[in-house]
């Protein structure tokens, strides 16, 4: 199935359009930018390396579409990791991941209004922009919801994400996925780059 | 005790004498009843009136005698010579309300509600109301909203008010309080979602009411008719026989065999009832003794198999259906057995072409619930209504039955949607959409999407025809598990991309009325082949404006068409 295909993929692409990217690029995307400015009212101490996903579309023989990528970040410590790690996803992957064909998930505009933990969930609240900019169809909604439920299932080291809006459940941001339960990570979408 | 012997030979406080009302009028007391400690308490010459209550003394102890066995037994006080006891214990000790209202210095006597219970099963509430003497309930209907309203005049109920939550199928809820203490009432009110219809099971005067009521699940005479059978049931004591084993069989890949084992040869009723589908098999004059059945995995047809005691003389099985089918109920050959056997409503009868296919439309998105914007600024929710609509014609003017989730700009729930098509035992279910995704201009083509495996074969041929009519780009059938219109659906359904609205030309392509007939009209040829019609209808048969044809590229056509661009 997907994921069948995906290996297949990584075959190809890993062995192909991943090289090529390496070659074509100074830094590997997957890397961290270098020289990344912490922002100016972050608490003192070592950052902490995070993992975002953002999406890329793949085109071969044996797969058409978008997948999730991840790419690693220092994210500052925070009273809320969790909310910083959302704040990074929404501020969309650098200038160099942009080359290398990654595009930003979560619809313009989109505010983390807050992160709360409970008993291995997570509820992220965002702005109403999340579902009023949201543009996209079956696949795309796929894309957008599960960036932000395996970014933030790794970041937090939880169970499932409760998505809610404006503090209100919703019953789905595209009208093509629900979500209007907790979401758990979805492994089928992921890119794993050459790992495998 | 003591001590309220020596308090009760002093003087009283001078406060008003207490008024008793005995099923909302005052009734007389002498000598007048006292409030020592806070508590009333009357003569023993006090008489109950218009209640059978007999009141004697016994071993230092009054003994009050009500309906039935209830017998009551208080301590007695010395007042003013006469043997006093306190009230408001000895009524409740036999079954009727007495309610002291300190600052009107009224007592409320009236027959005590001792009990509200209500018993649901598949849709259907039987409430027992229990009272400790005689009551004459009035029942009403009630809308806006709908309730069933359950007056008990001259009682009291257990406690001022309370709220017994239901919340399965229409019945929401039943709210009890008591409504005024003068006169004495008590009020019950079923909140359901829909015009109720009931029966009261009970007599006229009564200790204990019953009645059972339900909500018909549409407004159909044959809805009416059905619950109507099912309210008139008998209900009284215990039944014959008894069920004893249910087992369900699945027979082969569109057929499954349910045996209900009984220990008489008994005859049973199959009623079909809708949302969600599924049978109901009565079994009547047993009571049931078999365990809940296995339904083993992949079994056709079948979702799952619920047992209950319907009424104390019907034994039902529910049967939750996974789509429509045809069934036969007969006797067994082993005696004391009844088969029910179900098969494919869709196999056993072949619709021939497409006439009678139930086809549920569901164009994406609308009302306030807004899908994408194209780069024309174009609505994806109104290209998605189009399309459906030309479909539903061609499906209506082929002598098929299509329906729509949405006829207009309306704002429905994406789970309302696979709800409609199961509710309605559609055959087939087409949700129609407009892509876009991250990047503008990076993507163009069909996409189709599928959730069950036996959706394949229809996804795969809607994708084909649409590709080949339509010479756009094949981006492939997709099986997407997490959908919902896909997923909750029981029947084979596909969820279409039928072009990309942030890709320049798809989107040009999509405002064209005449690109949106030939997607129809692609959709429509895909249905037909599907089911196993081989020639794609006339267009002219299928309502196009013209016998523009399949072989013509989007490209040609849009060059000779894009003058009449309408948006």
């Amino acid at each position: 199935m997907r994921r069948t295909t995906l290996i297949a993929l990584l075959a190809l692409i890993a062995a192909a359009g991943a090289l090529l990217w390496w070659s074509r690029t100074s830094t590997p995307p997957m890397e961290p930018p270098r020289a990344e400015t912490p922002p100016a009212n972050a608490p003192e101490g070592p950052s902490q390396e995070v993992t975002l996903y953002f999406a890329r579309e793949v085109s071969s023989a044996e797969f058409v579409g978008w997948v999730l990528v991840p790419v690693q970040r220092p994210v500052a410590p925070s009273a809320s990791p969790e909310q910083a790690v959302l704040e990074a996803l929404a501020a969309g992957p650098t200038s160099e991941e942009r080359q290398a064909g990654l595009v930003a998930t979560l619809p313009n505009g989109t505010r983390v209004l807050g992160v709360q933990r409970e008993d291995g969930v997570i509820t992220a609240n965002f702005s109403r922009e999340l579902q009023e900019n949201f543009n996209g169809g079956a696949e795309w909604e796929e894309v957008v919801l599960y960036s932000i439920v395996n970014t933030l299932v790794e970041a937090g080291n939880a169970g499932s994400v409760r998505i809610r809006i404006e503090g209100e459940p919703v019953e789905s941001i595209g009208g093509h996925l629900a979500a209007d339960e907790p979401l758990q990570r979805n492994d089928d979408i992921v890119f794993h780059g050459n790992q495998r | 005790m003591l001590c309220i012997i020596l308090l009760a030979g002093g003087p009283l406080l001078a406060a008003p004498s207490p008024h008793i009302y005995i099923g909302g009028r005052e009734v007389p007391c002498t000598p007048s009843p006292a409030v020592i400690d806070g508590q009333v308490y009357v003569p023993v010459s006090f008489h109950y009136e218009g209640l059978s209550v007999l009141v004697r003394t016994e071993d230092g102890k009054v003994v009050l005698r009500g309906m039935g066995e209830a017998e009551a037994r208080v301590p007695f006080v010395m007042h003013q010579g006469m043997i006093y006891y306190p009230i408001v214990p000895a009524c409740t000790g036999i079954r009727l309300g007495a309610r002291w209202v300190e600052k009107t210095q009224k007592l409320y006597i009236a027959p005590r509600i001792d009990s509200i219970r209500p018993e649901v099963f598949d849709r259907m509430l039987t409430l027992r109301i229990t009272a400790g003497y005689p009551v004459t309930p009035k029942v009403s209907v009630v809308s806006d909203p709908w309730r069933l309203l359950i007056e008990v005049p001259n009682a009291q109920l257990f406690t001022e008010s309370t709220t017994i939550p239901i919340g399965q199928g229409e019945i929401t809820r039943i709210r009890a309080a008591q409504y005024s203490y003068e006169p004495p009432m008590v009020r019950i009110v079923v909140d359901v979602e829909g015009r109720p219809q009931y029966r009261v099971l009970s007599g006229l005067e009564t200790t204990q009411i019953r009645l059972r009521m339900g909500v018909p699940e549409a407004p159909t005479p044959e809805a009416c008719t059905l619950l109507d059978q099912l309210l008139d049931s008998p209900d009284s004591e215990g039944a014959a026989w008894e069920v004893v084993g249910v087992q369900v069989e699945p027979v082969d890949e569109k057929s499954t065999r349910i045996v209900v084992r009984t220990t008489a040869p008994v005859d049973g009723s199959v009623h079909p009832l809708s949302s969600p589908p599924r049978l109901a098999l009565d079994i009547p004059n047993t009571t049931l003794r078999a365990p809940q059945p296995d339904v083993p995995p992949e079994t056709p047809l079948v979702q799952g198999v619920r047992l209950g005691q319907f009424t104390e003389r019907i034994s039902r099985v529910v049967v939750d259906l996974a789509e429509e089918v045809e069934y036969t109920l007969s006797k067994g050959a082993d005696p004391g057995t009844l088969v029910l056997i179900l098969r494919s409503a869709l196999g056993l009868e072949p619709v021939r072409g497409i006439q009678g296919l139930k086809v549920m439309l569901d164009p994406g998105h609308g009302g306030s619930l807004h899908g994408t914007t194209g780069l024309s600024g174009r609505r994806e929710q109104d290209i998605n209504l189009d399309v459906a609509l030309r479909l539903y014609k061609m499906l209506e003017q082929a002598k098929a039955r299509p329906m729509m989730t949405r006829f207009g700009d309306d704002t429905v729930s994406l789970h309302a949607r696979p709800a409609m098509a199961n509710a309605k035992g559609a055959h087939i279910f087409i949700s129609i959409h407009a892509n876009s995704n991250g990047r503008p201009n990076s993507a163009r083509g069909i996409e189709t999407y599928y959730g069950h495996d036996r959706s394949y074969r229809l996804a795969r041929t809607l994708h084909q025809q649409l590709v080949k009519e339509l010479g756009a780009p094949d981006r492939r059938v997709r099986k997407r598990p997490g959908l919902v219109v896909t997923r909750e659906t029981k029947m084979p359904s596909v969820l279409l991309e039928i072009g990309y609205m942030n890709h320049r030309e798809e989107d040009r392509l999509l405002g064209l009325p005449e690109y949106r007939q030939r997607v129809a009209k692609a959709i429509f040829n895909g249905i037909v082949k599907y089911m196993g019609g081989e020639a794609a209808l006339d267009s002219r048969n299928a309502g196009s404006p013209q016998a523009e044809e399949s072989e013509v590229g989007a490209i040609e056509l849009t060059v000779s068409l894009a003058g009449e661009e309408q948006h």
